[in-house]
């Protein structure tokens, strides 16, 4: 295998904590050397990353790749290539597929296919119950052997406390992390966008915010009980971001996500009853955007996801109440997490990457985060200040369903290399 | 300054006029410095109170057909209606059916039943098929709220877009017809204290109804339970009141809501008798409101639910019949006026 330089980069790592002007020289599949002037001749190829920060290859733990069951909306294929051209060298798909994920076969389906049309890393994240049915727990100790990472019935919430707190204690033997969607169904009822006054103003049934709070009180409480680990997806509300942040002052095992469309998009956004804005949790007030920011720059939040869920434009152009609730994320969520964060001077370079690449590896414990020597070399190269507008025609992936397309956008992904092989150039 | 506008008007309506609607144009108004320019009505919301007087004017003098012995001007001769319902409203899909007849134009009804909407045709199709078939106008009602809003996206400006009720949304000729109904006993509305009752959660006549009452100086008071009445809706500009004898104190005007039966198996109130005896209208309760005060209900009425029999039908109190026909002359000067609007626009 040839050998590949990357020269004049800002290296950004943060497990070493180090950001600054170094040269990466990768072999084979590892990161072989990480100093200042690396010259080599002959048969190496040469990446100029001046001006440009070159970070371990992003990481997101919350996706949707509908493989199997559902190929019109996303294919491992299309979907990793999407991931990809967002800087995404590590994506954990969650196992709400059809069939679900909830055997060490389909586990195994899904790193099979990812081999032969994938062109980044899976890290399977399986169902807590068989079927997803919440009545039996699946084998834990199959599905982690056959590689998966994490247990989850995202898309569901736990309705069977019981067997919420089973799982949490036998996941615990096998240091496996419970990832939790918590949303209480029925208050949730008929509802479809975030209860407030802007649901009530148009007259769309409504998801209120105790929809979510009170399903991570109540999980909190089981971690207690437990001593278990759980990591709360996608969360949008004031009332359980300040739960997690007690929970964690107190010193349980809980972890949480953000996703980009909480942090720009509100309820306000609504008001054109596009579908394309419709998703689970709903987008919230601006009071609870602000919380959520605050709340990822002290900590409370650890991770930066997508959420990316595709659906295709059939299902999409459904009026608000029949549309499917989700959007796709993965070549927008890197700009948008810019602008919210670096752009606007919140966080330095150093930990904002840290929320898309170390944290996001710990909290799962996913072998990778870390570009120093000896590391496997995933690597993204990125360009803040590369300004760009979102034509979601161009789309990587097979849906289309993007409230940010025709966005102009600032940050972008030059360079997306999993193993030392280049999988993604913008061109 | 529409007085013009009106003789105007009547002279087109004449049984033996030979006046070209595009005659009238909207130039004896344009002159006053007021420019009708509206091609749909999807809400209340954004109307302005010039639009809505000359609604009313219009309506007004279309009314006076309606007492005729041949109910039919040629006004909209050559003109295509067609009424999208994608949910069972014979009230309303007659009333605006009637409206198109009775000024000449085809009315066609798509219906979910007849129709490939039921097949899950796409609301880009559907809006491709009724270019297609030439409509000038499209009355749509829909279940679910904001449709017509994602209709009016795919469809070229000149067709004449007209929400007939988008879930809890709007229902915003309703409102008018209401308003129409309102102003023929008090000429003027403004710090009259009207109290809409019932289930204003789900009401898409109270969302309309709110936004152009307010619109003209309205006091507008909502009543209902707390389960049905969200205390958010005091961001809106109106009072809210739990005890409806409270509420209907000093009331010049009542509007009675009409309750969805499945709202108590959805435990959002325990029984239609305890519905009734809280929030049900009767001889009883009325006579806390204003002497005079006058009832409205937009139909179907649930008698002995939210207003007893007795009341909907004593003529004293009760505009339940007037709304019934003033909202065939409100479609008739909606009709007119969106059509026309943008030849002269």
């Amino acid at each position: 295998m040839p050998k590949l330089l990357i020269k004049n980069g800002r290296y950004i790592n943060p497990k070493t904590n180090q950001d600054e002007i170094l040269d990466i020289l990768i072999e084979n599949d590892k990161i072989a050397d990480v100093r200042k002037n690396i010259e080599l001749n002959g048969s190496t190829q040469i990446i100029d990353a001046k001006n440009l920060w070159v970070v371990p290859g992003l990481i997101d733990i919350h996706c949707h790749l509908r493989d199997p069951g559902q190929p019109e909306k996303e294919t491992i294929e299309s979907g990793t290539k999407a991931a990809a051209r967002g800087g995404f060298t590590s994506i954990c798909p969650m196992a709400n597929t059809i069939p679900p994920i909830d055997s060490a076969a389909l586990v195994e389906y899904v790193n099979k296919v990812n081999k032969k049309s994938g062109c980044i890393n899976i890290f399977q994240i399986a169902a807590v119950s068989k079927g997803m049915q919440q009545e039996e727990l699946t084998p834990f100790d199959e599905l982690k052997s056959a590689g998966a990472i994490a247990l989850s019935e995202d898309g569901k919430s736990f309705e069977n406390l019981k067997l919420l707190r089973n799982a949490l204690e036998y996941a615990r033997m096998l240091d496996l992390n419970i990832v939790s969607h918590a949303e209480d169904s029925k208050l949730s009822c008929d509802g479809v966008v975030h209860e407030g006054y802007w649901s009530h103003k148009l007259g769309i049934p409504g998801i209120p915010s105790c929809s979510e709070s009170v399903c991570v009180a109540r999980e909190i409480e089981l971690v207690r009980q437990t001593k278990g680990k759980i990591h709360f997806a996608h969360i949008s509300t004031k009332e359980a971001t300040d739960l997690i942040r007690r929970a964690k002052k107190e010193g349980l095992k809980v972890t949480a996500e953000v996703t980009p469309h909480h942090l720009v998009l509100s309820d306000e956004d609504i008001q054109d009853f596009d579908p394309n804005k419709k998703m689970n949790p709903p987008l919230r007030t601006i009071g609870d955007q602000n919380v959520l920011i605050d709340a990822v720059i002290d900590g409370t939040i650890d991770v930066f996801a997508t959420d990316h869920a595709p659906h295709n434009i059939e299902e999409k152009s459904k009026s608000i109440i029949d549309a499917p609730f989700g959007i796709i994320g993965f070549e927008t969520a890197l700009p948008i997490y810019l602008k919210v964060f670096y752009h606007s001077k919140k966080m330095n370079p150093l930990e904002f990457i840290k929320k898309m690449t170390l944290n996001p590896a710990s909290t799962l414990n996913i072998p990778r985060g870390s570009i120093s020597r000896g590391d496997v070399a995933d690597i993204a190269i990125i360009d803040p200040e590369y300004e760009w507008k979102y034509d979601v025609n161009t789309t990587f992936s097979r849906s289309k369903n993007s409230p940010f397309h025709m966005n102009k956008l600032k940050g972008k992904t030059i360079y997306t290399i999993v193993s030392g092989n280049i999988v993604y150039k913008n061109q | 300054m529409i007085k013009k506008y009106e003789e105007k008007l009547s002279d087109l309506i004449s049984p033996v006029s030979d006046t070209q609607p595009e005659d009238i144009s909207f130039d004896t108004l344009k002159e006053k410095g007021f420019n009708w320019t509206r091609k749909s009505l999807l809400s209340t919301e954004d109307l302005k109170k010039e639009e809505i007087e000359l609604i009313l004017s219009t309506a007004g003098t279309f009314s006076e057909i309606l007492t005729r012995a041949v109910k039919k001007v040629p006004t909209l001769r050559g003109k295509v209606v067609v009424n999208l319902f994608y949910e069972n409203s014979t009230r309303t899909r007659s009333s605006f059916e009637l409206a198109g007849r009775y000024l000449s134009a085809d009315v066609t009804n798509f219906t979910v039943a007849t129709s490939s909407i039921k097949k899950g045709e796409t609301l880009q199709d559907t809006a491709q098929t009724l270019v297609q078939m030439g409509a000038d106008a499209v009355v749509i009602r829909h279940p679910h709220s904001g449709v017509p809003h994602q209709l009016y996206q795919f469809l070229p400006r000149e067709i004449s877009l007209i929400n007939a009720g988008d879930g809890s949304n709007e229902h915003p000729t309703q409102a008018l017809l209401d308003l129409y109904t309102m102003r023929e006993v008090f000429d003027d509305l403004k710090g009259r204290k009207v109290v809409i009752v019932g289930d204003v959660l789900h009401s898409r006549v109270a969302r309309s109804n709110i936004w152009l009452l307010q619109k003209l100086g309205v006091d507008v008071h909502v009543c209902g339970p707390p389960t049905l009445l969200p205390e958010m809706f005091t961001e809106f500009g109106v009072k809210i009141r739990w005890n409806l004898k409270d509420a209907i104190k000093d009331a010049d005007l009542i509007m009675v809501l009409r309750l969805q039966t499945e709202r108590q198996n959805k435990g959002l109130i325990p029984s239609l008798e305890e519905y009734h005896r809280l929030f049900g209208l009767d001889h009883e309760k009325i006579k806390l409101a204003k002497k005079n005060v006058k009832v409205l209900h937009p139909g179907p009425m649930n008698r002995g639910v939210e207003i007893t029999s007795q009341l909907a039908d004593d003529p004293a109190y009760s505009l339940i019949n007037k709304q019934v026909s003033n909202g065939v002359a409100v479609r008739m000067a909606l009709l007119y006026l969106l059509i026309f609007a943008s030849s002269k626009g």
